[in-house]
């Protein structure tokens, strides 16, 4: 065993020659991948999500590694993906065929499961025109990220637009045309009149009597695009608004301060909730000097006496490869995210619709924070409050900066939503 | 003789009652201090059974269920505890430590059931009182639980007629919720009855933000303007924005002598935070209504710290018409600082050559090294040398380091201000230069320094930017300090050549990243967004390892608008 002098001189130089050789190689060739890693190695989780979009967008192809290092993304190792990671301070690994291979084999043998993502899809955010992106969890997000996307409004949608987009999101609007019921506070505040103003406005020029009434015509467009194919992503107030717009199709549910007439007094009787994706059952709050729009919000947030504190939420584990898409919308490096109030926060479990898909919710609580379902060829996400990184979310608060919360859990959750329309469809399993 | 004799037995009997009564407080009273004294030594265990014993006959209990408490908390034996004051209650069921000490008990052993019943009870035994509520209140928001103390403060308000008596606990409790509107005015209730809960009041109202603060701020400053609530106000501006506005609530204030003990205390919290020039406004507040020298001197010293020379000498002038020597030295020396700051040397040096006879030797070493420091300033070396030589005083390192750098003796300067501490913005910016030379002379450095000690912000530029090509090893440092000297002149175009030159003659040097930076972001200011982004994208991609990278990224993301813009451009 003992290695004469001279022979342990050369194999040493033939290995000093190999590993130099090696880096040399390694440093001449790009490796044939990149390793969008999304767990805590990943430095800026937000902006990956862009750069996988703009790739998308590019003509490149991407594949998505469902609960592998927190939902890892691979892309083609070339220049330009390395410069926009470089300046966007987004981590990557370059790996070769070889590790790629071992990554794979890995995926095959757990609840990991490699999703092909094919085009950007085109996105629609329903906003008021001219509206600045910063109050907005999810034009906030995109803009964060680099993502495009187009405002749509009430004229667009009446229009029919909608179909010309893959992605619809909506935020904290107010479906039943009662402007939040925010005139119990604000009704002098200058922004307030305004978008008060822009709805009457807007409803005349549709030919619609009422806010009210143009809301629900908007609600029926949307729920028509969802059924055609369309993929609709809601936060916050629309959540709740949209379903109760829907399944009013038939019956007065706005206050007299909104459209000049009562509420219907058998409403909660009269509603049509077999139109609806996620609710039914549901109590709608008549009062008018109470600020809730009914019982499917948990937390009751502007309601003194029924606000329930924010506790946290749990993401639920899917199986990766039976249940894909459940799977990408709660991809994250973070299971357990802590809550934050909006319009509406939380879903109460006595108004889910059976067969609703609950991706995330708050443990021992009578409510859930994130669902998913299917409507007609088209599905539906909903997820509950107004800003991960603003739990308490004051009118007039500061906007929140994103670039202080490049890894926020919550941000994820939305931005999962915007790649999920790319995926290339698989044959369903289950 | 019968009546006197049967007199005498009684006195004897009340006698040696009092005696046995006094001996058995005098034992229990040992026993409560053996057994503090063995907990002290960390003999927990021995000491629980001499609190027992002291629980016994003494009136006031308190001292031996704390003791009880800590000790038994750390045998980790709850059952024990609740045992003993369960004993203890039925012959005190009003005793509010005994009380307090049951339901924290019950309430940080999770025993919600038991603690709500235990909460009943003390309620029933003292109708009409707040302690219970209060207490049982507080320590449910201590654990988190907010919707129980919800209740127990809704019960509160029921059974005492409103919510007067427990605000402190519903302002807690409010604030706890997000209710800040709610939680202000309780807190304004509070201060009737516990202005000591001053500073959680500013603790939990200080957690608000956005339009929720301009409400807070609305209810506390509503009239009738009373000192706690105002402090509470004060107090939150200290937090949210600045002594400034801090102090701004408080000088409304008529100035009772609470009201200027109150300014006293806001202006040395002031000094201690360095906001000098609010500090020396508090005292000038506070001398209106208290003439003392001593005040003088402190408003005169503030301004000097907080760089208002003209203010100090103002207020030297002012004790001066006073007639009052207490302070004489001090102020001499404050005036020959403040005239040094306003570059009036000579006059700083009269004032030592009129004084400096009736100053102590300490005092008159720092007056004669502080007209020597005013001529440095001034880049007079030779007349600082004259001063110190005149005074008899050796040269500080200080003005020594200073005038050898003024001298171009670059190896001189270099071991002094390596041994300050100084911090100044020139001190760092000397060391910079003369870290990054091994030259022993540079008449040209010497020069550039002058010039700016003699405030000449462009001839110190043309200076710094004329030696860069004598001075070679720093020569990147000397010109990116010559752009940004050209930059506070307003000339961006001499920057800008200058940035252009250190990018692409100097591109391995760290001045070359600074300079991709600064040209952004005058670029930027100038709504050349293209531009900007294009040297900030240089920059992150050339220095990916530079410490300015993360800066980078932030005005890029500016440039681009995908962040908010910053609070002071938002409209």
């Amino acid at each position: 065993m003992i290695v004469s002098n001279s022979r342990m001189t050369g194999t040493l130089r033939w290995i000093v020659a190999a590993v130099i050789g090696g880096t040399v190689v390694a440093r001449a060739l790009p490796a044939q991948h990149l390793l969008i890693p999304m767990d805590d190695r990943q430095t800026n989780h937000l902006k990956a999500y862009g750069l996988i979009f703009n790739a998308l967008r590019d003509g490149h192809k991407s594949e998505w590694f469902l609960n592998f290092r927190g939902g890892s993304f691979l892309l083609p190792d070339i220049q330009e993906m390395r410069r926009r990671a470089a300046l966007d301070g987004i981590a990557f690994e370059p790996i070769d065929n070889g590790r790629l291979t071992a990554i794979r084999a890995e995926i095959a043998g757990s609840n990991m499961d490699a999703v092909a993502l094919e085009r950007a899809p085109k996105i629609a955010i329903y906003t008021p025109p001219k509206a600045p992106p910063w109050d907005d969890a999810v034009t906030l997000a995109l803009q964060y990220a680099g993502i495009e996307y187009t405002a749509v409004w009430d004229d667009e949608v009446i229009a029919g637009d909608l179909t010309k987009y893959d992605w619809l999101h909506l935020h904290h609007e107010d479906f039943t045309g009662q402007l939040n019921k925010l005139y119990l506070g604000f009704r002098d505040a200058p922004w307030f009149v305004d978008q008060r103003d822009r709805g009457l406005s807007a409803a005349k020029r549709l030919g619609y009597p009422t806010i009210p009434a143009l809301k629900k015509a908007v609600a029926e467009k949307m729920r028509q695009y969802v059924e055609q194919g369309g993929f609709l992503f809601a936060m916050c107030g629309a959540t709740e608004t949209l379903g109760l717009a829907i399944a009013a199709h038939n019956v007065d549910i706005a206050g007299s301060f909104a459209d000049g007439t009562p509420i219907d007094d058998n409403a909660d009787q009269r509603m049509d909730w077999s139109r609806d994706f996620a609710f039914t059952n549901v109590h709608i709050e008549q009062n008018a000097f109470v600020n809730s729009m009914s019982d499917i919000d948990g937390h009751q947030v502007n309601v003194t006496g029924r606000r329930q504190p924010l506790g946290q939420f749990s993401l639920f584990g899917f199986s990766a490869k039976f249940d894909p898409v459940a799977s990408m919308l709660v991809q994250n490096h973070r299971q357990v995210i802590p809550d934050f109030y909006g319009v509406t926060t939380s879903f109460t479990k006595q108004t889910l619709k059976p067969g609703v898909v609950v991706m995330a919710s708050e443990e021992g609580a009578p409510w859930v924070k994130y669902i998913h379902g299917d409507y007609g060829k088209g599905s539906w996400t909903f997820l509950g409050g107004h800003d991960p990184e603003d739990p308490q979310h004051n009118i007039g608060a500061a906007p929140t900066d994103l670039s202080l919360h490049p890894s926020s859990t919550g941000y994820r959750l939305i931005l999962n939503n915007v790649l999920f329309p790319a995926a290339k469809k698989k044959p369903l399993k289950t | 003789m019968a009546s006197g004799r049967r007199l005498g037995l009684l006195l004897l009997l009340l006698g040696v009652v009092a005696a046995q009564t006094g001996s058995a407080q005098d034992a229990e009273g040992a026993a409560l201090s053996r057994a503090l004294d063995l907990e002290g030594t960390g003999k927990c265990r021995d000491a629980i059974p001499l609190f027992r014993q002291a629980l016994g006959a003494t009136d006031d209990p308190a001292g031996a269920l704390f003791g009880l408490e800590r000790c038994v908390a750390e045998a980790g034996n709850t059952d024990t505890l609740l045992f003993i004051i369960d004993s203890v209650l039925l012959k005190r069921p009003r005793d509010p430590v005994a009380r307090t000490i049951q339901l924290r008990t019950l309430t940080n052993a999770h025993r919600a059931d038991a603690a709500r019943l235990a909460f009943e009870h003390w309620v029933n035994a003292v109708p009409g009182e707040p302690t219970p509520f209060r207490e049982y209140a507080r320590l449910l928001l201590d654990a988190g639980l907010t919707r129980t103390a919800d209740t127990v403060l809704t019960f509160a308000m029921q059974r005492l007629g409103g919510g007067r008596l427990v605000a402190a606990e519903l302002a807690e409790l409010k604030g706890a919720l997000g209710m800040w509107e709610s939680s202000a005015t309780n807190w304004r209730q509070a201060m009737a009855y516990a202005p000591y809960l001053e500073a959680s009041a500013v603790f939990v109202l200080g957690a608000a933000n956005g339009v929720a603060r301009d409400t807070i701020r609305a209810i506390l400053d509503a009239d009738p303007k009373d000192l706690a609530i105002r402090r509470i106000l004060s107090g939150l501006e200290m937090r949210w924005s600045s002594a400034r506005e801090a102090w701004n609530v408080l000088r409304v204030l008529t100035p009772t002598d609470s009201v200027v003990e109150a300014w006293l205390q806001f202006a040395a919290d002031a000094e201690e935070r360095e906001s000098w020039l609010v500090a020396r406004d508090a005292y000038a507040a506070a001398l209106g209504s208290r003439r003392q020298a001593s005040l003088v001197v402190r408003a005169a010293t503030a301004s000097l710290q907080g760089g208002e020379p003209a203010s100090a000498l103002a207020w030297a002038d002012s004790l001066a018409s006073w007639r009052d020597t207490s302070h004489a030295g001090t102020m001499a020396l404050v005036r020959l600082r403040a005239l040094g700051q306003l570059g009036r040397a000579g006059a700083a040096d009269s004032l030592l050559t009129e004084r400096g006879s009736t100053f102590d030797p300490v005092t008159r070493g720092d007056a004669v090294r502080a007209v020597a420091w005013a001529w440095v300033r001034m880049g007079d070396v030779a007349r600082a040398r004259a001063t110190l030589t005149r005074g008899g005083e050796e040269s500080d390192e200080r003005i020594a380091a200073w005038m050898a750098l003024y001298d171009g003796d670059l190896k001189s300067a270099r071991t002094g201000l390596r041994r300050l501490d100084e911090v100044s913005r020139d001190a760092v910016l000397a060391l910079s230069v003369l870290a990054r030379t091994r030259d022993e002379r540079s008449e040209g450095i010497g020069r550039a320094f002058l010039a700016l000690a003699r405030s000449d912000t462009s001839a110190a530029a043309s200076e710094f930017e004329s030696t860069a090509k004598d001075v070679v090893d720093a020569s990147p440092l000397l010109l990116a300090i010559a752009a940004r000297l050209y930059r506070s002149t307003s000339d961006s175009a001499r920057s800008e050549e200058i940035w252009d030159g250190l990018i692409t003659s100097h591109a391995q040097s760290p001045e070359a990243a600074e300079a991709d930076l600064e040209w952004a972001k005058v670029l930027r200011h100038q709504g050349k967004g293209a531009a900007a982004i294009a040297r900030l994208e240089h920059l992150i991609l050339t220095y990916p390892q530079s410490a300015l990278v993360p800066q980078a990224r932030r005005e890029l993301e500016l440039a681009k608008g995908t962040v908010p813009p910053a609070p002071s451009a938002v409209h």
